[in-house]
């Protein structure tokens, strides 16, 4: 019983609304150019770019 | 003659009444008799049920529901033990507001105190409903904080719950239970046999107030639970994608917006969003606007973005390529219809892909007067429209493509540039999807496996591959999409800085559902996509429903696409091969 009870309490918390919003609390915000490494040769593939502020998009249930 | 002998009249009255008295009481002891042998020796095994039956109570074990899972085994849908609380009014009746203090204190807002009262004095009744639906825990505890307060009359019957932990994350295709617990619409109605498990059955001996005897005789059938269904879904890609087209909905003053991301490669469906949607977890706006599921079931017109499907058919038949010159009349009548460009001019000289980039009516007419009605219907007919998209969803759309026999030349020239054709986007998913890859088309598939309660899973087979036409063919159409995305394109706003990407706006005429004909001002707009265009992986379609009269899909879908896009490229890995854009000529 109170193993269900923390399991649905857990599946709310890790759903992505609620990380989106206490990431957002955190001043977090989303990469929207995203680069990679090669690890092998140490090569940055894609264009660094820095992400902006304010570009969240805010969870909430409709 | 003596007195002694004679009977008196009064002895004879008293011995008559004896006799008649004796013949009753025979006669009586007679029927209990009769009634004593019926019941003991003919009605014997109805009356010792009936006797179980007082001291017996039986319930039903719900079996669990199986889960929806997304694609890294994260439930969509879940479920938990739950309870509705019922009552004994002739127990309650007494006590009604200590009890209904104490629910409203364990209970909170599930329950109205005032409410609770009148329930528990309903009058002449020895049942009622208190609270439906409740999580186990949440039902456990009130009842024990009942039984500390030695308060009795109130009991619980055991549910299984339906749960959805992101709320309206992908609802749409999940479908939802309605109030016997059977499948509505989507996955949970198409594989409700599967998910539903049997149930079981517990029945214990009860005192003769109710109350379970403990350690005494119980049967019980154990319940079989339901197997679980693994999607294609990604659900952080298809929460980020829900807010992402909810923003543009909103931005665009649409009616409804959705959202589909597919990987090309396998045709698995990573991300199905629609706006407005609804919360099956809350069971908050379940309105047929918001519960129907528009990705497959909802039919409309897509206007240009179909350009690419007339390019394609006839690259594969060698009558095009991107360079090919095409001399763009300044407007055109066909069977009386005036057909005209969203910009005007006069007669330009336009490439293929320059017809593909300004999303030119007239240059594709043009291009297209290269078939015959027969030759193009065919290659509608391979990419798959006017047939089902393979989904397998409940209530699936076939979209409408009329017989080549019945075309006119006003037919040939608007089914060209993706008018008087109706799809779903499932189906332009599927379509775009095959260009996408090499020319090869599979069927959209929203399900990779299932997992049986004893954890043995099985997979779904890969989804089986269809050339269309040729990958050189492909190949040119991806040349001209590319034109699209250049900054003197139609829809620069898709560009991913590193990533080459290839798309095609649609900007179509609404049809009135009412008088079948188009609405001057409504449309509506559109982007599709695929990256990295070079070694395409994903196509992201986008579709806005009457928004604001002068957006157009290049404004308002596109950047919903790049966003999309973007954060499947990244989720999945997926690395910029390092190769520059090509410069495409536009003109001639």
């Amino acid at each position: 019983m109170r193993q269900s009870q923390l399991q649905y309490e857990e599946d709310r918390m890790a759903e992505p609304s609620s990380l989106a919003e206490a990431a957002a609390a955190l001043g977090m915000v989303p990469n929207a150019s995203p680069v990679f490494l090669r690890p092998s040769t140490g090569e940055v593939v894609g264009v660094p770019t820095p992400a902006e502020p304010n570009s969240n998009v805010l969870g909430g249930r409709p | 003659m003596t007195t002694a002998t004679r009977l008196t009249r009064r002895q004879i009255v008293t011995r008559r009444r004896l006799r008649i008295g004796l013949a009753l009481v025979v006669f009586l002891f007679g029927i209990f008799g009769i009634r004593l042998f019926q019941i003991q020796g003919f009605d014997t095994s109805a009356y010792a049920a009936m006797a179980d039956d007082a001291g017996t109570r039986s319930t039903v074990v719900p079996a669990d529901r199986g889960e929806i899972l997304d694609r890294n085994g994260v439930p969509l849908a879940t479920s938990m033990s739950g309870m509705t609380l019922t009552a004994d009014p002739s127990l309650t009746a007494e006590n009604a507001p200590q009890i209904a203090r104490i629910l409203s204190e364990t209970l909170g807002d599930d329950i109205d105190y005032f409410e609770a009262i009148e329930q528990l004095r309903t009058p002449n009744s020895r049942f009622v409903y208190l609270v439906k639906d409740l999580p186990a825990w949440s039902a456990d505890a009130a009842l024990k904080a009942l039984q500390e307060a030695d308060l009795n009359g109130v009991f619980a019957e055991q549910k299984s719950l339906r749960s959805y932990p992101g709320g309206s994350v992908a609802a749409n295709l999940l479908g939802h239970l309605d109030a016997s617990a059977s499948g509505v619409g989507g996955l949970e109605q198409q594989y409700d046999a599967l998910l539903k498990g049997t149930d079981g059955s517990a029945t214990y001996t009860v005192s003769p107030s109710g109350q379970r005897i403990p350690l005494a005789d119980s049967d019980v059938t154990e319940m079989v639970p339901g197997s679980d269904v693994i999607t294609t879904i990604d659900r952080d890609l298809q929460w980020y994608a829900d807010q992402r087209l909810a923003e543009a909905v909103q931005m665009s003053s649409a009616d409804w917006g959705l959202a589909i991301t597919m990987d090309v490669k396998t045709c698995q469906v990573l991300q199905m969003s629609q706006v407005p949607t609804f919360d099956p977890d809350a069971g908050s706006g379940m309105t047929p606007e918001n519960t129907v599921s528009r990705a497959y079931q909802t039919v409309y017109e897509p206007g240009s973005v179909l350009k690419t499907v007339t390019m394609a058919a006839l690259a594969d038949q060698g009558k095009i390529a991107p360079d090919t010159p095409i001399v763009v009349p300044s407007g055109m009548n066909v069977d009386g219809f005036p057909i005209g460009d969203y910009w005007e001019h006069g007669v330009l000289n336009l490439t293929a892909a320059g017809v593909i980039a300004k999303s030119s009516n007239l240059g594709t007419i043009v291009a297209a007067q290269q078939m015959d009605d027969e030759t193009m219907h065919s290659y509608f007919r391979k990419f798959g429209f006017g047939q089902s998209s393979g989904t397998g969803l409940p209530g699936e759309s076939q979209g409408i493509l009329l017989d080549a026999s019945t075309w006119t030349r006003a037919n040939h020239a608007t089914i060209s540039f993706g008018q008087g054709i109706s799809v779903t986007a499932m189906q332009v998913v599927r379509a775009i999807g095959a260009i996408a890859n090499g020319g090869s088309m599979c069927e959209p598939t929203v399900v990779s496996g299932f997992q049986s309660p004893d954890g043995v899973t099985s997979s779904e087979p890969a989804a089986e591959m269809t050339q269309v036409v040729s990958q050189d063919a492909a190949r040119a159409v991806t040349t001209m999409m590319e034109a699209v995305t250049a900054d003197d394109g139609t829809a620069p706003a898709a560009q991913i800085p590193g990533y080459r990407v290839a798309g095609k706006t649609g900007t179509a005429w609404r049809v009135d559902p009412e008088s079948g004909t188009y609405i001057r001002g409504q449309n509506t707009v559109s982007f599709i996509g695929f990256a990295p265009a070079d070694a395409p992986r994903f196509v992201t379609y986008v579709v806005l429903d009457k928004p604001y009269a002068a957006a157009g899909g290049g404004s308002t879908a596109a950047p919903v696409f790049h966003d999309v896009m973007t954060m499947a490229l990244q989720r999945f890995g997926v690395v910029p091969t390092g190769a520059p854009s090509p410069t495409i000529a536009q003109e001639w």
